[in-house]
């Protein structure tokens, strides 16, 4: 009796946690959030051509004095600190919000430099919203330093907090986040890549057979010419550039393998190129319910890491938040459900 | 005891149109400007028919021509992502790589300008590296780097009037 009773504690702790995915989000994300925008930085300090000039400006990097765009030690130094306090104090919550924003911020010039210097990091497009979005929607606190603080201050006050009822808009903020995200993906694909084409797996062949790390002296970029463009449209040159490739950078073997088999298997990469088209059309079923919620959010999951196995591009950051955003609570419930034990859940 | 400001529609509206608004405009523009992208990864099309090229940048003097590709100062693709997107631009007016939204020849030659008056003053600085000419040429490749077409100037910039000259005729 006395282990039934730690246990039905123990599950209703776990369901107190469960229930503030946007706390837990804001402690993880924060944390691989600091640690990539370090790595980041570092990266760029040591290039030697870092400079920003006119046209490396991004529409957040273009807010900013001038004095930011040159990275020197100093700024490297500052910029380093602040990414680590605001991290950590982010993580934690010790002002929280305030270091939320500023993490945000961080990850807006950090990341806008590089897009300057040459790549858009799509990683970490969603993820540095995310963190801005924590730092301004409800429920994002609860399991933080400054929540346990006013705590015990509202306590000395004869007040209580209400810890267990957060205003369902942030969460389904944060979701509209990544559903306009993958939404966005699957209709580029069938914007830019010649309509329904798209699925007929060659682009998705393509990706999966090239190997990008193994070209360099000039022979890395591609970049890609249509051949539809008329000649009256041309007017930079005659080729009618479009488009810089993306690149596979999985190195193993084993891995290569098994993207060649997929790619040179018509029936496989063709349901592929339509699995991922309707996977990112369908990203608002999100909002239908919990089972809807928690199967698209599995999937991205996998999504993902296919992607990484196969390609070497990891979109850990997209697969934390997916994870983070699932109901887990929906199967703690069908979990207790099955086993016929649900009283436990309302002890 | 709840916060009340999360309890007001006014800043539901507010902070839901913050974040919202620019997302759903670079999505509907098929533009790009970190944080915000209408997610064009892939999303393009590409089959054995796809025409497919290199970009080579080469320093010119009287009696040499030196690759640069080592002296990009960053990795190749870097370099040349940075040149596609923000400088050359693609043939679209719009185009997911970039933020522009409009695109006019006096812009795409201010652009040149400033990136090769940019270029030349960094190998300057920091190889000693000074040319008569830089040129930009290209060559048609197959999807395994194997050449179709061997490299052909496209444009060059000019030390003499900081200025690069594009080479294309049919400058409709």
């Amino acid at each position: 009796m006395r282990y039934m009773k730690i246990g039905i504690k123990l599950i209703g702790l776990l369901r107190l946690v469960i229930a503030q995915p946007l706390s837990i989000l804001r402690f993880s994300l924060s944390i691989l959030m600091g640690k990539y925008v370090l790595e980041r930085l570092n990266a760029i300090f040591q290039l030697e051509n870092n400079i920003q000039y006119a046209l490396s400006k991004t529409w957040f990097t273009s807010l900013l004095p001038d004095a930011f765009l040159v990275l020197d030690s100093n700024l490297y130094t500052t910029v380093k600190f602040l990414i680590i306090v605001s991290a950590f104090g982010a993580a934690l919550g010790i002002l929280g919000r305030l270091n939320l924003l500023v993490l945000a911020f961080l990850c807006f010039y950090v990341f806008g430099v590089g897009e300057g210097i040459g790549v858009f990091d799509h990683h970490t497009s969603l993820p540095s919203q995310v963190i801005f979005a924590l730092a301004l929607v409800p429920g994002s606190m609860k399991l933080s330093i400054d929540y346990l603080l006013m705590h015990f201050y509202n306590k000395r006050k004869n007040r209580v907090l209400d810890f267990a009822s957060n205003p369902k808009w942030g969460l389904n903020l944060v979701l509209a986040l990544v559903a306009i995200t993958y939404f966005s993906a699957g209709v580029s694909k069938l914007r830019y890549g010649h309509g329904m084409s798209w699925m007929d797996g060659s682009t998705l062949g393509f990706y999966l057979k090239e190997r990008t790390i193994k070209y360099e002296g000039g022979e890395s970029q591609l970049i890609i010419g249509d051949s539809k463009i008329k000649e009256n449209e041309k007017w930079k040159d005659e080729f009618g550039f479009i488009a810089h490739t993306y690149g596979n950078f999985q190195t193993k073997k084993k891995l290569n393998d098994i993207a060649e088999y997929i790619a040179n298997n018509k029936f496989l990469v063709v349901a592929l190129s339509i699995g991922s088209v309707l996977f990112e059309l369908l990203a608002f079923v999100v909002f239908i319910n919990s089972k809807y919620r928690n199967i698209y959010l599995i999937s991205a999951i996998v999504f993902h890491l296919s992607i990484g196995s196969l390609m070497g591009i990891s979109f850990r950051q997209y697969r934390l938040i997916c994870f983070f955003l699932i109901d887990w609570d929906y199967y703690l419930r069908f979990t207790f459900k099955k086993l016929k034990m649900q009283h436990l859940l309302n002890g | 005891m709840r916060n009340k400001l999360f309890e007001k529609k006014a800043y539901f509206k507010i902070v839901t149109a913050l974040i919202l608004v620019p997302n759903i405009f670079v999505a509907i523009l098929g533009i790009e400007s970190f944080p915000y992208t209408c997610a064009p990864m892939f999303g393009h099309y590409i089959d054995d028919n796809t025409d497919l090229y290199l970009f080579k940048f080469e320093g010119v003097t009287d009696s040499t021509q030196v690759d640069l590709t080592r002296y990009y100062g960053k990795s190749e693709d870097l370099f040349i992502r940075h040149f596609f997107s923000k400088v050359y631009g693609s043939t679209h007016a719009i185009s997911p790589f970039d933020s522009k939204l409009t695109e006019s020849k006096s812009d795409f030659q201010d652009r040149m300008d400033a990136f090769f008056n940019y270029y030349s003053g960094f190998i300057l600085s920091e190889y000693n590296l000074s040319f008569n000419q830089i040129s930009l040429s290209v060559k048609s490749v197959d999807q395994n780097r194997n050449i179709i077409k061997y490299f052909k100037p496209i444009g060059y910039f000019d030390y003499s009037d900081k200025k690069y000259h594009a080479l294309y005729e049919n400058r409709n």
